[in-house]
């Protein structure tokens, strides 16, 4: 077979159908750079909210390779290294324990790090360097703080090291330090390799190693962690790993779970599949709508082409080409605009995520994701006008042109002739293309009245309920902004309490105190806790390490963290129980407890059945000070989350006692941890302000929330769905309006002739544009008639995928915004006829 | 009596630096029921003189007098319903609309102005045209010459006083031709209707009552020479 160079022949074709077809090219640019705009934005929120939740998940796993060992001699180091699936090996060395009583209440690990196992453990130091000489250390801000140093090189710090069989004593000097995310939990300071070589040398081989463990040390381990080369199933490749170096359980392995998390919810990943489809949906209406008119209007041209010679494929590329040139300029512009509006709307909307970072990332996947997408519409919406010219013959084109396409009956009744029917039967005419505006406007109008149902669908109470019981709390300032390194947990003095219950309009109110305390555990709840523990150990147990010291408590010392709470009767009223009954009288008598659970499904009775100590049992109950009492267990249930000291401690217990109680055996109580009070509906923001008076400036250590903050919030969420649906359903609804102005206009000129022939025989300006704007309003009514049947029941499906798992979700039907559209798009329908007929049709057409 | 006069027609495009005469100063004056052929060459400016003698067009200079009325002095919308009232057009593309059968397309103008359909009448042109067995049609369903006789019963329906048509026989073969010219002239004599036809076929003008030929946007003949 002879293969032609015909290329350059079908671009000329191409290029010279364009130059013809500037405002179709206008409008095609316009809708394609839209589709990449929401597509890129789509994309790049998306992307930036999973990178901020795997990288805040990396804060606290402490680490951004994908995997690693501990604990490791330097002889399996050594093996590991060799291993060819392994890549960015890197490692640091532990130390020891610190014994300073500054850090007693945060863990700080002494290590040497290699400089790459420090950035990716976000350790770093981000002023000064990393350790060379014995006498420094490199560590974060927090560390500093304990010790109460400026934060500044060459700053001496006082250490006591302890690697379980040795101390070290000594002054260290400052070498550079950095700022900690504030998910990590373990502080870092880090020391030269020749101090650790010199006071904790790497194991060598298993006999240091059970040297040391004997000792509960790990002083002197290698701990590497890698990369694979791939992220995915990272357990998979850790289990072969293993295998491949001999290794078995006693080797204690991880992989890093941000990489494995699903880092969307579902809720999210419904979010952003639906607007996903919606962009490509509309996308692919007005792609295809715009070719579609653009073939059958030039039906006789490439009827004409077919006559030539031109085969199907060459005629397809003319389509495809131009669609590939348009999209050439297009998809870039979109790309670039979509990142500006993605750096614009991602803060708003990462703020309701919670996650470190909020900055809209810009990473050559997601663009080249949203450019593939967008293609991809483009592409889809060049399939069916291909087709049709695929099937038309050269001969029929002919035919084609002159009847505007689709099909007509051959015969009709008679019937009386008005502007309005006539606009009737041209609309019949162009149905094809009717219906894809149709599809188009009802999109936009659909996502409008999901967005507003959505947003109505979110109850205020329902959300500031799980936040707060009671409309305001106050507490420490360390409380409130959950400074767990240095809580005052007896912040409200009891003349504040006085100060704040003497406030004008506030209802009732309540205390609760709190103490931490170890609790003793004997006979039956012992047993009940070996055994919990024993069925799941991944309840009380955060990691390897927190579970050498969960064993310790359970089988060794049989004490393990307490809560003691004391109850006013107000808060108590907000206890969540999960069995057993609940009795102010009887339990302020000072004779009973409340137990917690130590598992939270929420499961009540389920959850109950785990209690270390069960109804009706007595408990004996320690006192900080070392004294003991017994009560009997009336029910167990616990605080809310919200209104205890909002930190666990794994394997732990609480106990809720009477205000009265609690006092008479820790009367050196200094006050309460946390303050709740209501306040009269109506005076809400004159207690709001009273309050903010007494914890801004008659006592500012203290802090507090009220209702009002977590409708603040409730409103930034609200706004975020606002402005993602408002953006969302704009763009669509300009789509949906361009694709309507299209097809307006080129219907107008496609009919040029017919309408300089109506002119002619004596249809005046007014009738013509009556007529015109008729089969405009048609389509709007067609519009909503499809909006109002099927549309709700979309709605209804849509608003219940994106908001139905949402907490504050309780469903209400809305229909405003789609009234509301209607008058909206008359008004176009009615204007756009009008414009397009301005340059006014001229009758001599006809000829 | 005369029924239509232009004086001092003149139209001219200036699309580029040289202004295009199409029409440039015709004087012509018709008398009704005359049947006036205008003959000329393509570009010599008759499909122009046509287009502003039914108003579709406006003149750059002079004007044109229906019924000693100035209808350039009326406003688009008044011109419009002037001209539905008293012209009927015929072109040669048939120009029917296509989503409207036969019958609908005869009594488009009629009902465009409003009015109630004068029965008897247009079963008489639709009978005349022989399209009684078609009004039900819709044009893609018919043949050049029933399109062009459903134009011409179009362009009949209102009563006007004038017909105008540009090369209503263009698209036609001879017979067919033959037929629809005579039906015409039938129908304008019967009607008693003036009839002006823009043609290039000098066969066809030679049925005229009357020839005016032009050239480059002037009349260079006028009046009945082929007859004398």
């Amino acid at each position: 077979m002879n293969s032609v160079n015909n290329r350059g022949c079908i671009n000329n074709l191409c290029r010279k159908s364009m130059a013809a077809n500037r405002r179709r090219n206008i409008i095609l640019t316009i809708a394609i750079v839209l589709t990449t705009v929401m597509m890129t934005t789509l994309f790049t929120s998306g992307g930036s909210i999973m990178r901020s939740v795997e990288r805040n998940t990396m804060y606290q796993v402490g680490t951004s390779k994908q995997a690693g060992f501990k604990f490791l001699t330097q002889e399996e180091y050594d093996q590991l290294s060799g291993d060819p699936e392994v890549h960015d090996l890197s490692y640091n060395i532990i130390v020891g324990e610190i014994l300073n009583e500054e850090l007693n209440e945060d863990y700080t690990e002494v290590r040497y790090t290699t400089e790459d196992a420090a950035e990716c453990g976000f350790s770093l130091p981000e002023t000064g360097s990393l350790p060379e000489e014995p006498d420094e250390i490199a560590t974060c801000t927090s560390v500093l703080d304990a010790f109460g140093v400026s934060h500044e090189i060459g700053e001496i710090i006082h250490l006591k090291i302890s690697n379980g069989f040795d101390e070290y004593e000594g002054d260290f000097r400052l070498s550079g330090y950095w700022e900690k995310p504030a998910a990590t939990m373990a502080n870092e300071i880090y020391i030269s390799k020749e101090f650790q070589e010199g006071f904790s040398p790497a194991w060598r081989n298993k006999a240091d190693k059970d040297r040391f463990i004997e000792a509960n040390s790990f002083a002197g381990s290698v701990n590497p962690g890698f990369n694979f080369s791939s992220r995915y199933d990272l357990s998979g490749q850790m289990a072969e790993l293993k295998d491949r170096l001999g290794w078995g359980d006693e080797i204690n392995d991880g992989v890093n779970w941000a990489y494995a998390a699903n880092t969307f919810d579902p809720t999210t990943a419904a979010i952003v599949l639906i607007i996903l489809l919606l962009i490509m949906a509309s996308g692919y209406l007005i792609i295809y709508n715009i070719f579609y008119i653009a073939v059958s209007s030039d039906i006789l041209y490439y009827g004409l082409l077919k006559t030539v010679g031109t085969t199907n494929r060459q005629l397809r590329r003319i389509i495809v080409r131009q669609a590939a040139m348009i999209s050439s300029i297009a998809i870039p512009v979109g790309l670039i605009l979509g990142y500006f509006v993605s750096v614009v709307l991602v803060p708003y909307i990462m703020s309701n995520f919670n996650a470190g970072d909020s900055e809209a990332i810009a990473d050559i996947r997601i663009f080249a994701a949203s450019a593939v997408f967008s293609w991809l519409t483009v592409r889809a919406g060049c399939i069916k006008p291909c087709r049709i010219i695929k099937k038309i013959s050269p001969v029929e084109a002919v035919r084609y042109s002159e009847y505007a396409g689709d099909k007509l009956s051959t015969k009709r009744k008679t019937h009386k002739v008005t502007v309005t029917s006539m606009a009737w039967e041209n609309l019949k005419r162009s149905r094809r293309k009717t219906i894809l505006v149709v599809l188009s406007l009802a999109l936009s109008v659909i996502v409008i009245n999901v967005t507003v149902s959505v947003i109505s669908s979110f109850d205020k109470n329902l959300y500031v309920k799980n936040f707060a019981a009671t409309d305001f709390m106050v507490a420490d300032g360390s409380v409130i902004s959950k400074n767990y390194q240095d809580m005052d947990y007896e912040g409200v003095a009891d003349t504040d309490i006085e100060s704040l219950s003497r406030i004008d309009g506030v209802t009732d109110i309540g205390a609760i105190r709190m103490s931490e305390t170890l609790q003793l555990m004997e006979g039956k709840a012992l047993d009940r806790m070996a055994k919990t523990y024993k069925e799941h150990p991944d309840w009380f147990a955060f990691s390897e390490d927190h579970k050498a010291a969960v064993e310790h408590e359970i089988y060794e010392t049989h004490s393990i963290d307490a809560h003691i709470y004391g109850m006013d009767e107000f808060p108590y009223e907000n206890m969540e129980i999960d069995a057993g009954e609940i009795d102010w009288e009887k339990f302020r008598t000072g004779k009973y407890v409340i137990v917690s659970s130590p598992v939270e499904s929420g499961n009540g009775k389920k959850d109950a059945e785990y209690a270390f100590y069960q109804i009706g049992e007595n408990a004996i109950v320690v006192f900080p000070d070392g004294t003991e009492d017994e009560y009997e267990v009336m029910a167990i249930g616990d605080i809310p989350y919200a209104m205890g000291p909002e930190h666990s401690h794994g394997l732990d217990v609480y106990f809720t006692l009477p205000m009265g109680e609690y006092l008479r055996h820790i009367p050196e109580s200094g006050g309460a941890m946390k303050l709740f009070f209501n306040a009269d509906e109506a005076k809400l923001e004159a207690v709001d302000d009273e309050v903010r008076e007494y914890c801004e400036v008659t006592k500012p250590q203290l802090g507090y929330t009220s209702r009002m903050t977590y409708l603040d919030d409730f409103k930034e969420m609200v706004r975020m769905f606002l402005l993602v649906g408002g953006a969302l359903s704009f763009v669509l609804a300009l789509i949906g309006v361009m694709n309507f102005i299209n097809l307006t206009v080129t219907s107008i000129n496609e009919r040029r002739t017919e309408l300089g022939t109506l002119r002619a025989i004596g249809m005046t300006g007014r009738q013509m544009t009556q007529m015109l704007r008729m089969e405009g309003v048609f389509r709007i009514c067609l519009t909503f008639a499809f909006v109002l049947t099927a549309g709700m029941l979309l709605n209804h499906i849509l608003v219940n995928l994106i908001a139905g798992q949402m907490m504050m979700f309780s469903y209400k039907f809305v229909i405003w915004p789609v009234l509301a559209c209607i008058p909206i798009f008359t008004a176009i329908s009615i204007v756009v006829p009008g414009m397009a007929v301005r340059e006014p049709i001229d009758m001599s057409y006809s000829n | 009596m005369e029924v239509l006069r232009t004086e001092n027609l003149k139209k001219y495009y200036d699309q580029s630096q040289i202004p295009v005469k199409a029409v440039d100063g015709i004087d012509i004056s018709v008398e009704q029921g005359e049947f006036v052929a205008i003959v000329g060459t393509s570009g010599s400016g008759k499909s122009t003189l046509l287009n502003m003698l039914g108003g579709l067009d406006r003149p750059t200079e002079g004007t044109v007098f229906v019924d000693g009325k100035d209808i350039f002095s009326l406003k688009d919308e008044e011109l419009t319903i002037f001209r539905r009232r008293k012209i009927g057009f015929v072109f040669q593309a048939y120009n029917l609309v296509p989503v409207l059968n036969v019958y609908e397309n005869i009594v488009l103008p009629i009902q465009l102005d409003g009015n109630e359909v004068d029965k008897d009448h247009i079963d008489e042109i639709i009978s005349v045209l022989g399209l009684s067995e078609k009004t039900q049609s819709m044009p893609n369903q018919l043949s050049g010459g029933q399109q062009q006789r459903v134009a011409i019963a179009r362009a009949l329906a209102t009563k006007p006083s004038i017909i105008l048509a540009d090369e209503p026989t263009g698209n036609l073969d001879s017979k067919t031709s033959q037929d629809v010219l005579g039906l015409m002239k039938t129908s304008c004599t019967r009607f008693r209707q003036t009839l002006i036809m823009i043609t290039h076929n000098e066969e066809i003008a030679q049925m005229a009552d009357r020839i005016i030929r032009i050239e480059d946007g002037r009349v260079v003949m006028k009046g009945g020479a082929l007859h004398e």
